[in-house]
């Protein structure tokens, strides 16, 4: 195992561990210690996040072990729920511009995706996308505003362009989007609404226009 | 370190919470969240090197 495969497994799970973690551990001190870091950062997460459970724990009259035990569990449960749902939420165009600006990749395909596997990405909301406003060259279930949404790059004559089906998100008029070098807009839509994304302020509209027709949101 | 985790967007701050907090595996995290196991991994090594960068910005003095 290499430095960069290591630090790639230990950046998404620092308690990992197994011979070959342990193997470059006694390798590479530098990476010792990243891992060690990353270990330490979690616990810090940890402590952030259960400062308020501590708090109601300490108002909590005495009961029973057991009692007290299930009460706590219950209440650890709420309050990470409740700290969930009260996080904030960035603005839609925080959201929109960064969930692209994390794929470049996806911008930059070029080669079109085939047909099925556009269906596999729209099918399960019932959506499709009539043909003749562009190559589809990226299709994905991406994760946007907690929702899993179809997330599609559509090449046209003008160049390209995102395409973000938000179903759970309605807006009353069109939402302009300028972040990152990106420019786009969110348009509603029979169900929801729709974010289109490119780099060109020009001609945008008229994109959005044709990409907005050609969608087919079913029933 | 709860203020650099709030500023976090939900697709890398779900996990790491389900991870750090809940316990949950990475392959429960990728059923729960509908993703393939490859993509949280992803989200979770991104979400800890965005952490790591919002910590050190944060703990520079003002010039």
């Amino acid at each position: 195992m290499n430095c960069l495969e290591f630090r790639r497994r230990v950046g998404a799970e620092p308690s990992v561990s197994g011979d070959d973690i342990e193997a470059h551990r006694r390798e590479c001190a530098a990476c010792a210690r990243h891992q060690d870091e990353l270990r330490a950062m979690d616990a810090l997460i940890g402590r952030a996040l259960a400062v308020d459970a501590e708090r109601i724990r300490k108002i909590t009259p005495r009961r029973p072990r057991w009692l007290a035990l299930a009460a706590s569990i219950v209440i650890g449960l709420s309050v990470g729920l409740a700290l969930w749902i009260s996080l904030p939420r960035p603005s839609l165009a925080r959201e929109v511009i960064g969930h692209v600006a994390d794929e470049p990749g996806a911008m930059g395909s070029t080669a079109p995706i085939l047909p099925q596997a556009l269906a596999d990405v729209l099918d399960p909301d019932g959506t499709k996308l009539r043909p003749g406003v562009g190559n589809v060259t990226f299709a994905a279930r991406c994760f946007v505003e907690g929702r899993i949404v179809p997330h599609l790059v559509v090449r046209t004559p003008q160049g390209p362009v995102t395409v973000l089906l938000l179903r759970h998100r309605n807006v009353s008029g069109p939402v302009r989007l300028a972040e990152q070098g990106y420019v786009g807009v969110v348009l509603p839509a029979p169900r929801g609404s729709i974010a289109i994304v490119g780099r060109d302020q020009k001609g945008l509209d008229g994109i959005a226009q044709q990409v907005f027709e050609a969608v087919d949101w079913g029933n | 370190m709860r203020e650099a985790l709030f500023r976090l967007s939900d697709e890398y701050r779900e996990p790491l919470v389900l991870q750090v907090m809940m316990g949950y595996t990475t392959q429960e995290i990728a059923d729960q969240m509908g993703l393939q196991r490859g993509a949280v991994l992803t989200r979770l090594f991104r979400a800890r090197a965005r952490l790591r960068q919002e910590l050190r910005l944060d703990a520079e003095p003002s010039p």
